[in-house]
């Protein structure tokens, strides 16, 4: 397995207050790893970071073996992050989106049309394909961007609370693409806060709790849980602390 | 592909644009076939200022802050591309504008002096728009290229003064060197007469090849550098400390002296307090009233008053800064701020000298050394004490600008024959 992401004592400050404070975390293909913590605990500021939309007060990152401080935009392209309020033109359509995707990132001419409306249709968002995305609602422009972040088949994929504001279908459907998106080689990193969908997707969860990794959970204490939501519920609860 | 993407989120309606050019030159064309002979080159010079002061505008606009910037970076779009869309984007509006000496042509066509308008209007635009276009991009690849830049995109870590120094003034400088050719133009035609023996379509065609040959040129140069510059952009537009740095406060004694009503007075404070172009609106509003107004030499000297003010007011905005504790933010290398400073003293100096000749030609040699010499001290002596001193005292940037006025005065009325 190939090491898809490598950070190194990830330090992140907002005034003097230290929100991420020195995490490890390395992904490797195929690996889904979740993020959990209260709010505040840094999940959405770690992935920021590890985006390079944030800029780091310490440590390194690196994706696919490049510097995300020294070359950010050839790092960049092997990733994709879907954050909770994506950057979406107003005026542009999903197809507009996917084809801006597809030309920026030099996608298969020959492949990315069929497959965006396959994500789409998934996610229902099939009868909406030309309209703009402003006249969607809050849940399906959030569908929209993750169908984007899908469709870019980066080799890191980082979704923040990809399950906020779906809909029981399209939730299961997300597992879904998830899971192919994970058998073609993709590693995931989400944060979330749901018990159960963390249990059905990840290989490894780590709790962040004031800016560092306060607990992690790795493939055999997962699947000792699995079933059992309620018991991880507790025990993430207890890695939280008071 | 951006260009499609563009044209989806951010439409320009290219027809309308066309047409208010053709429709705005036919109107001034129409002034200045009803003008005094004697004044046609004074009309001229105004006139192409007034429609070169557009180009610093749209360029710092599509250049630093191209349309859905933050959606097409998420998406995969490239520094690069963007920025060469913006540039595309602007010669387009740039074409389009060139319309405006046709119109011009069709109310003075006949007219002995119907060539020299055409092409000082037309180098006006062309020049305005390269020379800005210069200056963006090397500021932009001087913020890619500085040393606390990653720390500056987080919004905690510092950001070289120099490269800010060199964005907030590039539409500035770039409006200044454009306009040295066509000042020295017009003194020339003022002084010794001047023969365009080709048409008024031919020097448009010219122009806008000549502009476009450049412009291909430079691009393929443009290091990637330009990708973390854009981002520091992007980031410093969305920071009030950069917002305070790039907009300083509203001159309100400008807003008096356009003769501005309540309602004109509040607009001016809205764009100061909140569109980071509002020195350059404001200079071009000034313009628009000097090229309208009857008393052109102290109208003129007000727009100089405006040029200069951006510089001066640009190192009140750094003391402020300072005092709010964000100098950490700004970075305080005082000797990349020093260079800046003397860079901009040199144009300055160069561009006034320039003018100041251009006055000299035109016979007004009194008040001709009267701006030389003002020039001399204010530039100069700003610089030197820039990097003597290391930060500028206020006096500096007022001395700049009212070397700025002296030169303007120096080409007040009849300064062209």
């Amino acid at each position: 397995m190939t090491t898809v992401l490598r950070a190194s004592g990830i330090v992140r400050r907002y005034g003097p207050r230290a929100v991420v404070d020195g995490v490890d975390l390395d992904l490797c293909t195929g690996e889904i790893v979740v993020l959990l913590g209260e709010n505040g605990a840094g999940k959405t500021t770690l992935m920021r970071t590890l985006a390079g939309e944030l800029g780091l007060d310490g440590g390194s990152v690196e994706v696919l073996g490049i510097d995300l401080g020294r070359e950010p935009e050839r790092a960049r392209r092997g990733l994709i992050y879907v954050s909770q309020r994506p950057a979406l033109a107003p005026l542009a359509s999903l197809r507009d989106h996917a084809e801006a995707l597809a030309a920026f990132r030099g996608l298969a001419t020959a492949a990315w049309p069929a497959e965006m409306v396959a994500l789409a249709s998934a996610l229902r968002l099939g009868d909406v394909l030309d309209v703009p995305v402003r006249a969607l609602s809050g849940g399906m422009q959030h569908k929209c961007a993750l169908v984007l972040g899908l469709l870019a088949n980066t080799p890191l994929a980082m979704f923040d609370e990809p399950h906020t504001g779906l809909d029981v279908r399209s939730a299961l459907a997300l597992r879904e693409l998830i899971r192919g998106r994970r058998a073609s080689g993709t590693a995931f990193l989400l944060a979330s806060h749901l018990a159960e969908a963390t249990l059905a997707l990840a290989d490894r969860a780590l709790v962040l709790r004031g800016g560092r990794v306060g607990c992690a959970f790795g493939v055999t204490e997962l699947a000792a849980f699995r079933g059992d939501a309620r018991a991880f519920e507790q025990a993430v609860l207890d890695a939280m602390g008071a | 592909m951006a260009a499609l993407f563009e044209a989806k989120v951010a439409r320009t309606p290219w027809l309308g644009v066309a047409l208010a050019s053709l429709g705005l030159g036919w109107l001034i064309g129409a002034a200045l076939a009803n003008t005094r002979v004697e004044h046609i080159t004074d009309l001229t010079l105004r006139t192409a200022a007034v429609f070169a002061v557009a180009w610093p505008v749209l360029l710092l606009d599509r250049v630093t802050t191209p349309p859905q910037w933050a959606t097409r970076q998420w998406l995969g779009d490239s520094a690069v591309t963007a920025v060469a869309q913006g540039v595309r984007a602007s010669f387009a509006w740039l074409v389009a504008g060139l319309l405006a000496p046709v119109g011009m042509s069709l109310r003075t066509d006949g007219m002995p002096w119907h060539g020299p308008v055409a092409l000082t209007v037309a180098l006006a635009m062309v020049g305005v728009w390269l020379a800005t276009l210069h200056a963006l991009l090397g500021a932009l690849r001087a913020m890619g290229q500085g040393r606390k830049v990653p720390e500056a995109l987080a919004g905690g870590g510092t950001f070289g003064p120099a490269d800010a120094a060199q964005l907030i003034y590039a539409p500035a400088q770039g409006f200044v060197v454009g306009m040295v050719p066509v000042v020295v133009l017009t003194a020339w035609w003022g002084a010794r007469g001047l023969e365009v023996p080709i048409s008024t379509p031919v020097v448009i065609v010219i122009a806008v090849c000549a502009a476009w040959m450049l412009v291909r040129n430079w691009l393929p140069y443009q290091g990637p550098e330009l990708f973390t510059g854009l981002r520091a952009v992007q980031v410093a537009h969305a920071t009030r400390f950069a917002t305070a740095q790039v907009m300083p406060g509203l001159p309100v004694w400008l807003g008096y002296a356009c003769k501005a009503g309540g309602a004109g007075r509040w607009l001016g404070l809205a764009l100061s307090r909140h569109d980071p172009l509002s020195p350059i609106v404001m200079a071009a509003v000034a313009l628009a009233v000097a090229a309208f107004g009857p008393l052109w030499p102290l109208d003129l000297a007000l727009v100089a008053a405006a040029l200069g003010y951006l510089g001066a007011t640009r190192r009140l905005a750094l003391r402020d800064l300072d005092a709010w504790s964000a100098a950490q933010w700004l970075g305080a290398a005082q000797a990349d701020l020093a260079r800046a400073e003397r860079r901009i003293g040199l144009t300055l100096a160069a561009t006034g000298t320039l003018c100041a000749l251009a006055a000299a030609f035109s016979g007004r040699s009194q008040l001709a050394a009267a701006a030389l010499f003002g020039l001399g001290v204010g530039a100069w002596l700003g610089t030197a004490l820039t990097l003597q001193l290391g930060p500028v005292p206020r006096w500096v940037g007022w001395t700049r600008a009212t070397a700025w006025v002296v030169c303007a005065l120096a080409l007040g009325p009849g300064s062209a024959k």
